[in-house]
């Protein structure tokens, strides 16, 4: 019987055959990622609202060359609408992201350095909103701000959090343990210089890999929500608006209106996943050497 | 524990007193020709015009003995409303969490075995996919392909349309539950996929499995003797803390196939500014995601005693 | 690699997306030789109690009890349980004779008593009760087993819509738990089962006292709009109660109703300039000047907005529907664009560079706020208006959101009911001003309205009670503190040889296509 052969190496795994090769390849991966998001985040932004403005002469027109996307029951231009749902959703996504992670980069970091009350406290807080269901706890914050763009806002980016806190936590308390860490202390270094020197940089992989996992997740709630009926406006062009009505019009063969832009939301979240990835390998210090 | 289910109804409270749907006016309804004085009987009737604090407390003193107030909408009190909801949602979730915690762990495996490999990808791909696709999008899916196009299962409730109650047999409702746990297991599913799949390939590349390999054992063998064990105890984990997630696809699951569960129940009550009915469910389903968040962090333990005090592990 | 792979598996998502949307189920699973229905008339009946002493039906599409009165299609008033009434000569003593040999659907004999307890335990559970007002009903007697007396303690007209709306229960079975989902009445249904959220089962009742219902079976479930239309191709249901955006959807072995409605839709236009008054702060600089108010009313195209949002399903309105006898009822003569034009050029109007007009720095500009199912309307309202220079910006929102705005910012609102009352909450200068509720948004306050009201609510007679109401429109119309738009219509599926007898349906009054089931005991198979 054939055996496979033993994969035993001494040097850390390295797929790339060279060094410069492995780690362009990953920094133009990602550039290309980060461009195209960029792009369609920028555009939205300064998309002329007119472009998708209300025409209800030209109702449900599909697929087209004046119309590449085809238009909804409004006579919108679903190219342009989607474009900016996307970029109002990258929007919330990101607003979500950097509140949850400045919070449980903060709140993760400290309770693990610090411990004892700090911990308990912080540790306390986490349990209180992970104990209710996400969508319940998001629809609590949305209706106490009033619902709109703003409850939906908070309430994504305040229920995230905890999450992320926990594994930030979960990995500098391994750190804290791990034998390179005490020496640091033992040779007299400070706890700000152990944190930025040994701690952040192990923590940085995880916390993006939590951060590219929270995106789609913000854009979920939000599409949830709104479906729900607590969400945004109907005038907002977001892409949980706008599959959400999609679902109205899905049932009379009008299947523009939720396959282009599912696409674009579906290409986003996989390009997110390739920056996060590829962001991992360029990050983790074990493989910096490749 | 307790402690925290009273800070959890603290929160909850002050989240919906601070609401400004006006339960008054959500109760008379936008078009309704009340005189004044039947409008201030109704206010006292329930009591709207006494302070928040004072309300709070009239509530938590009441939940205390056991009554959850009256639903302002559904007219019953909330115990009994949430009772005759909650079955449904349990088994739903129930049949969900399991099936999508096997599939999801399989799936994972085969596809952390072979990194890069075809089935990997589409694993991958899928996961991101659903992952993607918010939950409600994927049950109209599943609704128009397997209920209205092809036929083959009712398009929703739990039991069948028409027939007496002492008619329907276990065969309706199995029938009745199957698209709802396909679009909840669907969605639930990603999470733990990936997750195995990444945990898988750590575990391959450890020193334990390098010295397996050296002993000449195959990948398959590998992964059947040492590899899964160190994977299924994270994956079990991971999959009692994601109560809380599990309960966001079930309400729009529910949502969708009118599945008479708990989920529907809540989008209701915030709708109506229902305050028993809403602060009941969250006192629920808070006891309910407790109970998961319980279970994941003794887990936690186990799988890594240095985390004994209560910490977790990614 | 990847990209492809992706691509595919996108394909298969799309295709499966087609299959989804395309096909007709073949299967109808509703025997038709069993005489029973399956319907979907909106699922906003499984909300709520189905009892009538807390509220149920309160616009009087009850098929479980009857009132002592009942509106016919064509508007007017004919005896149900009662089969005569006289109204003393100072309007304050109502007296009905009732229908003798009635029973409940559980056998026992209707009498007075019901009647009495009935009124007696709304008056006492008022705050269970959102939707009659007893407050001037001084007390009820049985004069006897089949005479009932009602005495107010001052004449409130309105009295009699209310006979005609409040169902009454059995006494002696009158249970305020069991009645939310088993309600025992008279009518021509008996609750046979309640699934609560799923379905409401109805059997006929065979001690009703009128002709039996056809059908012997009713099921009304309960289901998400949105998929509404889906479940009209699965076969699976009889009638469904579609948004008229489907109506002109193929079903197969489907045909589509419209059914009249005198549910209208209409704007309200904040007439005070924008101020603090009396605590509040309301008004709108825009819709404050009355040339705005007007114009608007009369250039904009009511049939284009309706054709647009509505796939052209309802009427143009421009007041109350006409099967109203309390209605001013004002035929519809809009699309004078020229003339709204020059209206607004006299009040000093002037389009700028975008074509929008403005009045010393004014932007001729205001904020609709609309409730989700009615923005499309909104939208397709400002579009029109865009034309006659005026920009309306059209918000979704909630009713939480409204509460807020409702003074200052104009609102989408949905009237229709049988009582005159909603007269009083749109113009009288009473209700203007009160915080909470949401009565005359445009705080309209108008002392001469608000003297036709109150001689209206007064009145001794429904003739002049409906002389003042009419007198009241007339003087409120001038000032156009309200934009009227449409009288809706509700559209349904329903099933081929199902007949569900459009001549006995009365005009729905506001209710989301519940009201439907009004004449369910007239629904026959053919």
């Amino acid at each position: 019987m054939l055996r496979q052969k033993p994969r035993i190496s001494l040097t850390p795994r390295s797929k790339g055959s060279t060094r410069l090769n492995t780690r362009t390849r990953l920094v133009i991966a990602v550039s290309v990622a980060a461009t195209y998001l960029l792009g369609v985040f920028i555009w939205g932004w300064f998309l002329d609202p007119s472009s998708y403005a209300v025409h209800f002469e030209s109702q449900f027109i599909p697929p087209s060359w004046g119309h590449i996307f085809g238009t909804d029951f409004m006579g919108r231009d679903m190219f342009f609408r989607s474009l900016k749902g996307l970029s109002n959703s990258m929007l919330i996504g990101l607003l979500a992201s950097l509140i949850s992670s400045a919070i449980a980069l903060a709140f993760g970091t400290a309770s693990a350095l610090f411990g004892g009350k700090v911990d308990k406290l912080v540790l306390l807080a986490v349990d209180c909103c992970m104990g209710l269901p996400h969508l319940v706890l998001v629809i609590l914050i949305s209706v106490a701000l009033g619902g709109g763009a703003t409850g939906v806002m908070l309430g994504v980016a305040l229920t995230h959090w905890p999450e992320l806190t926990r594994i930030v936590r979960a990995e500098v308390l391994q750190l804290r343990e791990a034998w390179y860490v005490k020496a640091s202390y033992k040779m007299g270094k400070s706890r700000l210089y152990v944190a930025a020197k040994h701690i952040v940089p192990h923590v940085i992989p995880v916390y993006i890999v939590g951060l590219v996992l929270l995106f789609p997740h913000a854009i979920m709630h939000e599409a949830a929500v709104t479906f729900l009926g607590f969400g945004l406006p109907a005038e907002t062009p977001a892409i949980g608006v706008i599959l959400s009505e999609a679902m109205r019009h899905i049932a009379t063969g009008k299947w523009w209106l939720a396959l282009f832009p599912g696409l674009l939301l579906i290409v986003a979240v996989l390009l997110f996943d390739t920056i996060g990835e590829n962001l991992k390998r360029l990050l983790n210090p074990a493989s910096a050497h490749e | 524990m307790l402690v925290l289910l009273l800070l959890v109804s603290v929160l909850a409270f002050m989240l919906i007193i601070n609401a400004p749907i006006d339960p008054l006016v959500a109760y008379i309804g936008p078009e309704s020709t009340l005189s004044t004085q039947a409008i201030a009987q109704v206010e006292e009737h329930w009591g709207l015009n006494q302070s928040p604090i004072a309300r709070y407390f009239i509530w938590m003193g009441n939940v205390l003995q056991g009554d959850f107030g009256m639903s302002m909408s559904f007219k019953r009190p909330v115990i009994n409303v949430i009772q005759e909801r909650i079955m449904y949602s349990f088994v739903l979730m129930g049949l969900a969490w399991t099936l999508s915690g096997v599939l999801g762990f399989a799936m994972g495996i085969a596809a952390g075995l072979r990194r890069g490999g075809l089935f990997d990808r589409s694993v991958k791909t899928f996961c991101l996919i659903v992952q993607s696709s918010p939950a409600f999008w994927i049950g109209l899916l599943v609704l128009s392909l397997f209920a209205v196009h092809l036929g083959w299962f009712p398009l929703g409730m739990a039991v069948p349309m028409g027939v007496p109650a002492a008619e329907v047999t276990m065969f309706h409702r199995i029938q009745h539950l199957i698209l709802p746990l396909m679009t909840l297991t669907i969605v639930s599913m990603g999470r733990i996929t990936m997750f195995t799949r990444q945990k898988l390939s750590e575990v391959m590349d450890s020193d334990f499995i390098t010295f397996a390999r050296a002993r000449g054992l195959t990948e398959g063998q590998i992964v059947r003797r040492h590899a899964w064990r160190s994977v299924a105890l994270p994956a079990l984990t991971l999959q009692f803390a994601s109560f809380a997630e599990l309960f966001g696809g079930m309400a729009l699951a529910e949502t969708v196939f009118s599945y008479p569960g708990i989920g529907a129940a809540t989008t209701a009550a915030a709708l109506n500014a229902d305050v028993p009915l809403l602060l009941g469910i969250v006192l629920i389903t808070a006891v309910f995601v407790f109970c998961g968040n319980l279970i994941a962090n003794l887990l936690y333990g186990v799988v890594d005693p240095r985390l004994r005090d209560g910490g977790s592990s990614a | 690699m990847k990209r492809a792979l992706c691509l595919f598996l996108l394909a298969v998502f799309a295709l499966a997306l087609l299959l989804g949307c395309g096909g007709d189920s073949e299967n109808a699973a509703t025997d038709s030789s069993a005489n029973s229905v399956i319907a979907y008339v909106g699922s906003n009946i499984f909300d709520s109690s189905l009892d009538p002493i807390k509220g149920s039906m309160p616009y009087g599409y009850s098929f479980v009890t009857n009132a002592l009165l009942r509106v016919t299609p064509e508007g007017s008033y004919v005896g149900d349980l009662a089969y005569s009434w006289t109204v003393s000569d100072d309007a304050l003593t109502y007296t009905f004779d009732l229908l003798p040999d009635i029973m409940f659907s559980d056998g026992s004999n209707f009498t007075a008593h019901d009647v009495v307890f009935t009124y007696q335990t709304v008056i006492e559970h008022q705050a269970e009760n959102e939707e009659v007002d007893l407050s001037r009903l001084a007390y009820v007697t049985a004069l006897s087993d089949q005479v009932v007396e009602f005495v107010l303690s001052e004449p409130y007209s309105p009295f009699l819509d209310v006979t005609a709306m409040q169902g009454i229960v059995s006494a002696d079975a009158y249970d305020s738990e069991a009645f939310d989902r088993y309600p025992i009445g008279t009518g021509p249904w008996v609750i046979a089962q309640y699934d609560p959220n799923q379905q409401i089962i109805v059997h006929r009742n065979h001690h009703y006292f009128g002709d039996a219902p056809h059908l012997d079976q009713v099921t009304l479930v309960a289901m998400d709009d949105t998929t509404a239309l889906a479940a009209a191709r699965s076969g699976q249901l009889d009638v469904v109660k579609v948004n008229p955006a489907y109506s002109f959807e193929d079903v197969a072995g489907m045909t589509m109703v419209p059914l009249q409605t005198m549910d209208v839709r209409l704007l309200s236009l904040p007439v005070l300039p924008l101020q603090e008054k009396e605590g509040m702060t309301v008004g709108n600089d825009v819709t404050a000047d009355p040339a705005v108010r007007k114009a608007l009313s009369i250039g904009i195209d009511r049939q284009t907005i309706i054709d647009n949002a509505l796939n052209g399903i309802g009427h143009p309105a421009a007041g109350f529907s006409a099967k109203l006898p309390w209605a001013d009822y004002i035929p519809v003569d809009d699309n004078r664009k020229d003339e709204a034009k020059e209206i607004l050029a006299a009040a000093g109007w002037i389009e700028n560079d975008d074509g929008i007009r403005e009045k010393d720095g004014l932007l001729c500009s205001f904020d609709v706020y609309a409730s989700e199912d009615r923005f499309a309307l909104v939208a397709a309202l400002a579009e029109d208006a865009a034309h006659l220079g005026i920009k309306i910006v059209p918000h979704s929102s909630n009713w939480g959101e409204i509460a807020e705005k409702m003074h200052t910012a104009s609102i989408i609102w949905g009237w229709g009911q049988q009582s005159p009352t909603v007269l009083y909450s749109l113009f009288s200068g009473e209700a203007a001003l009160t915080p909470g509720g949401w009565d005359n948004a445009p705080t309209y306050i108008n002392p001469a309205v608000d003297a036709k009201i109150n001689a209206a609510l007064d009145a001794r007679s429904q003739e002049e009670a409906n002389k003042n109401w009419i007198a009241a429109q007339e003087l409120a119309g001038k000032d156009f503190p309200y934009l009227y738009l449409v009288n809706i219509e509700h559209t349904y599926f329903v099933r081929d040889g199902l007949d569900i007898s459009p001549a006995t349906q009365v005009p729905h009054p506001h209710g989301h296509g519940v009201p439907v089931i009004s004449n369910m005991k007239d629904w026959k198979r053919n």
